[in-house]
């Protein structure tokens, strides 16, 4: 049978189950039509349905415990054992049977008392290893002689039957009593007082019960109780040298060696304490818990933790409910009894009565005085909660080396899980963190843990004692010796009130480490967060398929969202984003549509909308997220904060103070200095600064291909040009490549005037780099350098084109503005303002208006050009680079066309700060470093303040760097040229003109500002 | 120059190998990892109980590993379950309908009632009832050797 048949014979099953008894066999008739085998198959089902009753109705666990005792019964012929002498014990008659064996009455030949016999259940006297344990343990427990406690006497043995010999009592078992009717008060506190004494001799002798029910506590006739069943409890050593830690968890099953059977130990579910439920190592305390669900059973009559139906949902009320007040389930128990029952019951050890000397103390008390306040009582969630992270972890780890596994491997891996290092001093994650992973890595197919009885072998070999902390050098010696795979180690400790948490996977083989991870909370409870952060890093990491991990884990659902459709579509997007950033629209849409709130979601639109050109889209979402961004995680918040402040205001400045406080609140991530060294520095013109962010973002994220270009760039603008090419080495090395890096050795190759190496570049380019749109407005800004207008021009048509091909305006518009600029430097008016015209069409992008209403300015249309610049000013009013480059320069020009060359000045001042900067019109090589410059150096040369001008124009060529390629680092000789002619030095001026007509010597001859610099030129002679 | 269209900013490229943190909601984070906890407990249930069976199974020989469910008597209300049987025939039901088994581990295995499995599958109760019946008609069947018309 296959899926999809059955999902057709489900449905019908369940159809037909809808009719009535009597339609459906005429239902299934029309609904099968004619399909008698499909029709054969639903009827049987619905045959089995009926026949089935109460199949599966009981809970597997009581099913389990009825059939584990019926067996033990059934092992037993009723009776048959009577007459029979064992040793010297004369069997009498039964006297009952359980899950921890039948009990006989029987007669002691030589001391002429009776005894109780009880044998043990078949599973465990078949076990030799079990066996021999509990004779052990039966010895020392035959030691403790209370009158509160049954006393064993022998340990007897005869044909291969064991039994243990014990005191016979005339009474009833205090399950009985309980059942018989409800306890009045007193009893209870008297019963109580004797339970616990029986436990506080226990205790003295290193002796813990573990199994404190009301089946193992008798009440004799005369209602003294006494407990039962010593022998078969744990023995500890009894210096003292209990466990307050958990530092070495019992396996999480360890069935055949407990002494109780399986069927025993799931009926009292009930009695366990968390750490017995959680298998850990259990000390004196553990009995305190279990004496503390019997109180409460005797004084109220239910059990405190959903006692009726034994399973995993008892457990669950072991480690998280509260119990219901007894006060209110018995309206007359004194408050002071319901504080004694809650303090026994708390989850924490540390927080119940440490020693059963102090119960009977309070019990004593309220038997001679009742009357007292309560306690306020704790809940245990955090630590589930922080197992179940950790198992999530644990999934991962396990998924990694299920992907990762040798082809030969048929058997699981092993791994070594070291102690975890816990220097919080809360004792709320001792053991806790590795005892949950544990748990969750035995349950993968392809881990096994080594186990702790073989760890504890080994560090004997080692030299070491059994109990010796698991640290990770042992941890891999242990490895190294077992043959794993890996060792495992975690930590968690505090910064100020913050924990810090981490975990490390390390191939002990190779020393690799295979995983790290590390994460901060700043409660305790966010604790558990971050682990689950940490497990879904952690997946991603060691590069899991979403399917894959979506097949194996329950998935985490996060709170930057409420809605876990919206989360997908969110983190689908990523996904997509990282490799085909725009096809990642429709995913971030999707999320926004679901969740409006989801503020990520919309930061991320923002930069896809960006990526595609659609600026005022992107500007739109990334405000939304901006104003969204309280629901964001911190980190994420820096991301909409920076986002919104470089996309929507372009506020630098504020954008660098975000991106520092970034750094300094979050040092290991390397974006904040990304952003700085790619965008914010160069932009203020603080190359240095730059460069140091760009090592840091490197250093931080070696695999981030752009941050090596961007560093290199910053190089360049300082004339490192040796240092630019070994960062691109780097990258290479590490086989990042990228078609910018083409760009950047264009531009190095033209600062070095290597003109072959730039052709080869950019032949590169067009075949096989995919980089021809990038490359092609450099190669355009290289001819127009050289007044080599016209195919200049067809360079940037060229790009223009591949531009309108992806739809991308923003682009084609720039390269419009670009054209349009150069022909006004160069004196084309009529073109500049066609080209200018045509541009605007495409885009009014803040840098488009820009390059216009400047190429405008420049080539004589004032109007337009200050209706622009107005609409720039109200636009961004708070832009770095349209405040302090863009307006100023523009403003300047249009004063100049006034002939207020003063003014022009004066405008000029408010650049000076970034006035060597690279404002973001310049990026990807279009235009606008050191226009200021430049345009100050106009302005003094109209207003005949040569040497000022030459000043000006001089700073340009000395930031070859920056300026590259762009036209006005050639006219910058030309205009130096002319100032020096205004200051009178000519010789200079002389040399000045030669070196520009030098550089166009090839330059388009029908240039106006070509033939005024000829003009010019022939005048000096 | 500088290479990063203004549209192309640094923060299309930056995220190519992002790694944000992502804030979990302390309180859902709450509801679903008692779900998981229950879906492993079950899991871990259903493991201990089968394997159990085995090894008794082994210790009294062929003879009384296979009990049919037609031997065997009811006792105190509890009909006695072939637990290796069932695990069995869960593994089979496992390759046809996944989700039905996580059902029956739930409920028969981790004893959680309707409402609680159907909040840890997240699905409605309804669903987990359907499912159920129809799990418990298929897996009967199958404990009873009463097969229908096979695949």
């Amino acid at each position: 049978m296959d899926p999809e048949r059955w999902r057709r014979i489900d449905d019908l099953l369940q159809a037909a189950l809808d009719h009535p008894p009597a339609e459906r066999a005429e239902f299934l008739l029309e609904a099968c039509k004619g399909d008698e085998a499909l029709e054969r198959e639903v009827s049987s089902l619905l045959a089995s349905h009926l026949a089935a009753g109460r199949f599966l109705e009981s809970p597997a666990m009581d099913v389990a415990a009825a059939a584990f005792a019926r067996d033990d019964d059934a092992s037993e012929a009723p009776g048959s054992l009577a007459g029979q002498t064992i040793s010297h014990y004369r069997i009498i008659r039964k006297l009952g049977g359980g899950g921890m064996g039948v009990v006989y009455k029987a007669e002691d030949i030589r001391l002429h008392r009776f005894v109780a016999l009880k044998f043990l259940p078949d599973d465990v006297a078949r076990d030799a290893h079990a066996l021999s344990r509990f004779q052990r343990e039966a010895r020392a427990a035959s030691a403790l002689n209370h009158p509160n406690i049954c006393t064993i006497y022998d340990v007897g043995e005869q044909d291969g039957r064991t039994c243990i010999v014990m005191e016979h009592l005339e009474g009833t078992t205090l399950k009985h009593r309980i059942a018989e009717g409800p306890i009045g008060v007193d009893d209870v506190v008297r019963f109580g007082i004797d339970i616990v004494d029986a436990l506080e001799a226990a205790h003295a002798h290193g002796i813990i019960h573990r199994d404190i029910t009301p089946a193992n506590i008798f009440v004799t006739r005369r209602g003294l109780a006494k407990v039962l069943d010593f022998g078969l409890a744990q023995v500890t050593p009894v210096n003292g040298h209990h466990a307050d830690h958990d530092a070495m968890p019992e396996p999480a099953v360890t069935v055949e060696a407990r002494l109780t059977s399986v069927g025993s130990l799931l009926g009292t579910m009930s009695y366990m304490s968390p750490e017995q439920v959680r298998a850990e190592r259990l000390d004196a305390r553990t009995d305190l818990f279990s004496f503390g669900v019997v109180l409460y059973e005797m004084a109220t009559r239910t059990l405190p933790f959903r006692g009726e139906v034994s399973g995993v949902a008892t457990i669950d009320s072991i480690l998280n409910d509260a119990p219901m007040s007894p006060t209110r389930l018995s309206p007359g128990l004194p408050a002071e009894l319901e504080r004694i029952i809650d303090k026994c019951l708390e989850k924490k050890r540390d927080l119940r009565y440490q020693h059963a000397s102090e119960v009977r103390a309070d019990l004593q008390r309220l038997k001679d005085a009742p009357g007292a306040e309560r306690d306020t009582r704790t809940h245990g969630n955090l630590l589930v909660f922080v197992l179940i992270a950790v198992a999530m972890m644990a999934v991962s780890v396990a998924l990694y080396f299920y992907l990762h596994r040798a082809p030969r491997l048929t058997e699981r891996e092993t791994i070594v899980l070291a102690d975890f290092t816990n220097t919080t001093g809360d004792p709320v994650f001792d053991g806790t963190l590795r005892q949950g992973l544990a748990i969750e890595l035995e349950q993968s197919p392809v881990i096994s843990l080594i186990s702790d009885e073989r760890i504890q072998k080994l560090l004997g070999l080692m030299g070491q004692p059994a109990d010796a902390r698991l640290t990770a050098e042992r941890a891999r010696d242990i490895c190294e010796r077992t043959s794993s795979a890996a060792v495992l180690d975690g930590s968690i400790a505090r910064l100020g009130n913050q924990y810090v948490l981490g975990l490390r996977a390390k191939n002990c083989r190779t020393g690799d480490v295979l995983d790290e991870e590390q994460a901060q909370a700043v409660r305790k409870e966010d604790v558990l967060n971050v682990l689950s952060q940490i497990a879904s890093r952690f997946r991603t990491r060691v590069g899991e398929s979403l399917a894959a991990v979506e097949e194996h884990s329950t998935p985490l659902e996060e709170a930057t969202t409420r809605s876990l459709e919206a989360l997908k579509a969110y983190s689908a997007g990523r996904k997509v984003h990282a490799s085909n950033g725009p096809a990642a629209l429709p995913l971030f849409k999707r999320a926004t549509e679901i969740d409006p709130k989801f503020a990520m979601a919309h930061a991320f639109l923002g930069t896809t909308y960006g990526e595609l050109g659609q600026l005022d889209l992107s500007a739109e979402s990334t405000r939304t997220a901006y104003q969204l961004r309280e629901r964001a995680s911190a980190r994420e918040a820096f991301f909409i904060a920076t986002s919104y402040d470089l996309r929507v205001t372009g506020n630098l400045e504020k954008a660098r103070q975000t991106c520092d406080e970034w750094a300094r609140s979050y040092p290991r991530a390397w974006e904040p200095h990304g952003f700085l060294t790619g965008i914010i520095y160069p932009v203020l013109g603080k190359y240095e600064t730059a460069i140091e962010e760009g090592k840091k973002t490197i250093e931080l994220n070696p695999e981030f291909a752009i941050g090596y270009n961007t560093l290199a760039l910053s190089y360049e603008a300082l004339d490192r040009l040796q240092d630019a090419e070994s960062t691109l080495q780097q990258a290479s090395v590490r086989r990042l490549e990228l078609p910018v890096f083409l760009v950047l050795r264009y531009e190095i190759a033209f600062l070095r005037g290597d003109q072959r190496e730039m052709e080869r570049l950019a032949a590169d380019a067009r075949r096989g780099a995919g980089a021809e749109d990038v490359m092609s407005p450099h190669e355009g800004s290289a001819f127009a350098y050289t007044g080599r207008l016209q195919q200049a021009k067809g360079r940037l048509r060229r790009a223009a084109d591949l531009a309108q091909q992806t739809a991308d305006r923003e682009g084609a518009a720039m390269y419009e503005t670009t054209s349009a600029v150069w022909d006004a430097l160069f004196g084309n008016a009529l073109e500049a303002r066609r080209s200018a015209t045509a541009a605007l069409e495409l885009s009014r992008a803040r840098d488009v208006e820009y390059g216009v209403a400047f190429a405008l300015a420049l080539s004589g249309d004032s109007t337009r050009s200050e209706v622009l610049v107005n609409d720039l000013e109200r636009r961004f009013p708070e832009d770095t680079s349209a405040r302090f480059s863009y307006v100023p320069a523009i403003r300047a020009l249009l004063a100049l066309r006034h002939g207020d060359s003063a003014k022009a000045i004066e405008l000029l001042e408010i650049a000076v700060p970034y006035e060597l900067g690279e404002p973001q019109s310049s990026f990807s090589g279009f235009f606008g470093s050191l226009y200021p410059v430049y345009v100050r150096g106009e302005a003094y040369l109209a207003a005949h303040k040569g040497r000022e001008a030459a000043g000006e124009f001089q700073k340009i060529l000395n930031h070859r760097g920056v300026v590259v390629s762009d036209p006005i680092g050639a006219l910058a000789r030309l205009e130096l040229g002319r100032a020096l002619v205004l200051s009178g030095d000519e010789p200079k001026a002389k040399t000045a003109f030669e070196d520009f007509l030098a550089l166009w010597r090839d330059a388009d001859p029908d240039l106006p500002i070509f033939k005024r610099a000829k003009a010019e030129y022939a005048r000096l002679q | 120059m500088r290479n990063e269209r203004p549209g192309h900013s640094l923060q299309s490229a930056a995220l190519v190998n992002e790694a944000y943190l992502r804030l979990v909601d302390y309180k859902r984070m709450q509801w679903q990892n008692r779900a998981h906890f229950f879906a492993v407990s079950s899991q871990l249930m259903r493991r201990i109980l089968v394997d159990h069976a085995r090894r008794r199974n082994q210790k009294r020989g062929a003879g009384v590993a296979h009990v049919s469910l037609d031997d065997v008597a009811i006792v105190g209300g509890e009909t006695a379950i072939d637990f290796v049987a069932l695990d069995d025939a869960m593994k089979a039901l496992q390759r046809i309908d996944p989700r039905k088994v996580q059902v029956v581990e739930m409920k028969f295995f981790g004893g959680l009632s309707v409402a609680e499995t159907a909040v840890v599958l997240r699905v409605s109760e309804v669903t987990v009832m359907r499912d159920w019946s129809s799990a418990k008609a298929w897996l009967y069947r199958e404990l009873t050797g009463r097969v229908g018309n096979g695949p």
